[in-house]
């Protein structure tokens, strides 16, 4: 315990940039270390190193690490204080936050007990207890922001040459551990802004209940008047804080996953080979070369050769009379001449020679036909015959197409 | 307009279908295309070509059938980039978009295991990556200011669309 806190401020107004070097030094000291700082830190004029080091424990700025006699550390209020001075707030939780909600809650019933019985030093209290935690809440989510702030300013310089997978696990932990449940925190549907307004309103009707009692009502009307400003900072601070790191969030998400995706690429080329990826196609450059043009002198030299070109008498053709021949045979046609020729002992043979031109397959069609629909009774005979038509040997059983009455 | 008189007809489409990536830097040709897209476009459909604009602003063929086998070369190459890039801290686009890179001072022949990447897709000595740089070069996706640095062009953001297309494909270890 400091007993005079007049010599605490000499102190560290005399010796700050002590204070800042152990303040920075994270990790405990042992005594000659801290007399090493000491030293490096007074001037001709200043008392001994000894008596410095004697006064930094007096004044509770440093005190032994815990489990280590020898080693020294900065205190926590003293820490607090500089991180305070010196612009480097840390964050506070969500769960703090919600800590201090829960108190005042809770000071909201005592303070509505003391209403209810009248009772004017309960309600004092009460106003003490809600003006003292709204201040806290105030200065810590002030202190967030400040926080969010260095963070997204540190990460936007990355002295530290960190990686980009690195700096985004740093942003999305400030996302998720802070942004997200503060913004459900101060969403107007949820229960921080019904506790609020309930405890605005159990200020308000003290002022009315104790109207005859000015400084009562000057407490409540400063209470509320914390309350509000507590209120309004809180959702500035937040909004600031989501417009500085939401950007650069999506950058970060948007570089982090990049370099994450040609890591990924490149592995998969380790495991698979390169064309499991399927570039060629993914780049899609066009491959496109012109094949098989003539050139510009030789189609002009066509084109002049054309332009003087004179045809001559047309070549008479000649041949075609025995192929004429052939050609169609109609299949009425034949079944009429058939029954007229009935009977007869193979209707392969009769085609072939009563239907002059008539090629091998027209010859099997027509039998086709004869057979499907016989002008007369057909019979097969037993045994294979074998014949040449058009120069190709056929062998089947004769198909014999008699009359009905045979 | 008739369409066979389009401006900068004849250079932009040797250039498209050679697979150049036309951007603000190209000049005459760009505000040709940029000016009358929807007529070179209806004009290039006709002829069998599509002709896409990207949202950064620069267009392109998009080959139908017969791919360049340089497309995996570059992609290779850009992902050694891109990884290397990340692992020094710096800011990817910032970095690929602002700065100029020492041939020298290039990754990809510099770690064994981007030697062998290099070599999968057919690339094995500072040749090739020379051969890679006049044909990247000639896409538009880079731009070399003398024989030892070189710097990316605006068309490059389609190999950083690629990253994600890659990952796309092959799903499995998406996020």
């Amino acid at each position: 315990m400091i007993s005079d806190p007049q010599s605490f401020f000499r102190f560290a107004a005399r010796f700050y940039p002590l204070l800042s070097d152990l303040y920075y030094r994270t990790e405990g000291l042992s005594d000659g270390d801290l007399l090493d700082v000491i030293r490096r830190h007074v001037v001709p004029d200043d008392p001994s190193c000894e008596h410095i080091m004697d006064r930094l424990v007096k004044l509770c700025i440093i005190e032994t690490v815990p489990g280590e006699a020898s080693r020294w550390e900065i205190t926590h209020p003293v820490r607090s204080l500089l991180r305070f001075l010196l612009r480097e707030q840390r964050l506070t939780s969500v769960e703090v936050i919600q800590g201090y909600l829960d108190a005042l809650g809770s000071s909201r019933s005592e303070l509505e007990k003391s209403l209810g019985s009248a009772d004017r030093s309960g309600a004092l209290h009460a106003i003490g207890d809600i003006s003292e935690t709204v201040e806290r809440l105030r200065q810590d989510a002030c202190d967030n922001h400040s926080a969010i702030l260095n963070t997204s300013m540190e990460l936007k310089s990355n002295r530290e040459h960190l990686p980009a997978a690195e700096r985004f696990e740093t942003i999305n932990r400030l996302w998720v551990k802070y942004m997200y449940p503060m913004r459900d925190l101060i969403d107007v549907d949820k229960s921080m802004e019904a506790l609020l307004d309930s405890l605005d309103r159990l200020l308000y009707s003290g002022t009315l209940q104790f109207g005859r009692h000015a400084e009562l009502v000057r407490e409540f009307n400063g209470s509320r008047a914390r309350l509000l400003r507590m209120r309004r900072n809180i959702a500035a601070d937040f909004h600031e804080s989501l417009r500085e790191i939401e950007p650069l969030y999506e950058t970060l998400r948007v570089e982090s996953e990049l370099a994450r995706f040609a890591s990924v690429a490149l592995r998969r080329i380790d495991r698979e080979g390169v064309r499991s990826l399927d570039l060629d196609s993914m780049m899609a450059l066009p491959s496109w070369r012109t094949e098989g043009l003539l050139s510009d002198v030789f189609l002009s030299g066509c084109l002049h050769a054309l332009s003087g070109y004179e045809p001559g008498e047309a070549p008479v053709v000649t041949g075609l009379e025995v192929e004429s021949v052939r050609g169609y045979s109609d299949p009425a046609e034949v079944l009429s001449s058939l029954s007229l020729a009935l009977p007869i002992d193979d209707l392969l043979v009769w085609l072939d020679s009563n239907c002059p031109g008539a090629s091998l397959e027209d010859l099997l069609r027509l039998y086709g036909i004869v057979y499907c629909s016989p002008p007369g009774r057909v019979e097969f005979g037993s045994l294979s015959r074998e014949c040449m038509i058009h120069e190709v040997s056929v062998s089947s059983y004769p198909m014999a197409v008699l009359s009905e009455g045979e | 307009m008739i369409l066979s008189e389009l401006p900068e007809l004849k250079e932009l489409f040797k250039k498209l279908r050679s697979g150049r990536h036309v951007s603000g830097e190209d000049g005459a040709i760009y505000r040709a295309l940029a000016e009358h897209e929807e007529e070179f476009r209806t004009l290039f459909d006709s002829l069998g070509f599509v002709l896409l604009r990207h949202r950064r602003d620069f267009f392109y063929f998009r080959g139908g059938s017969g791919y360049s086998s340089f497309g995996t070369r570059i992609a290779v190459f850009f992902f050694i980039l891109v990884e290397w890039i990340a692992e020094r801290g710096e800011r990817l686009e910032e970095t690929l978009f602002t700065q100029s890179f020492l041939i020298a001072d290039l990754p990809h022949f510099q770690r064994e295991r981007y030697r062998k990447y290099m070599a999968e897709a057919g690339m094995e000595d500072a040749d090739s990556l020379h051969n890679l740089f006049l044909r990247m070069e000639r896409l538009g996706f880079l731009r070399r200011e003398n024989e030892h640095s070189l710097r990316f062009r605006t068309p490059a953001y389609r190999l950083l669309d690629l990253c994600m297309e890659v990952l796309g494909e092959s799903g499995e270890e998406s996020s």
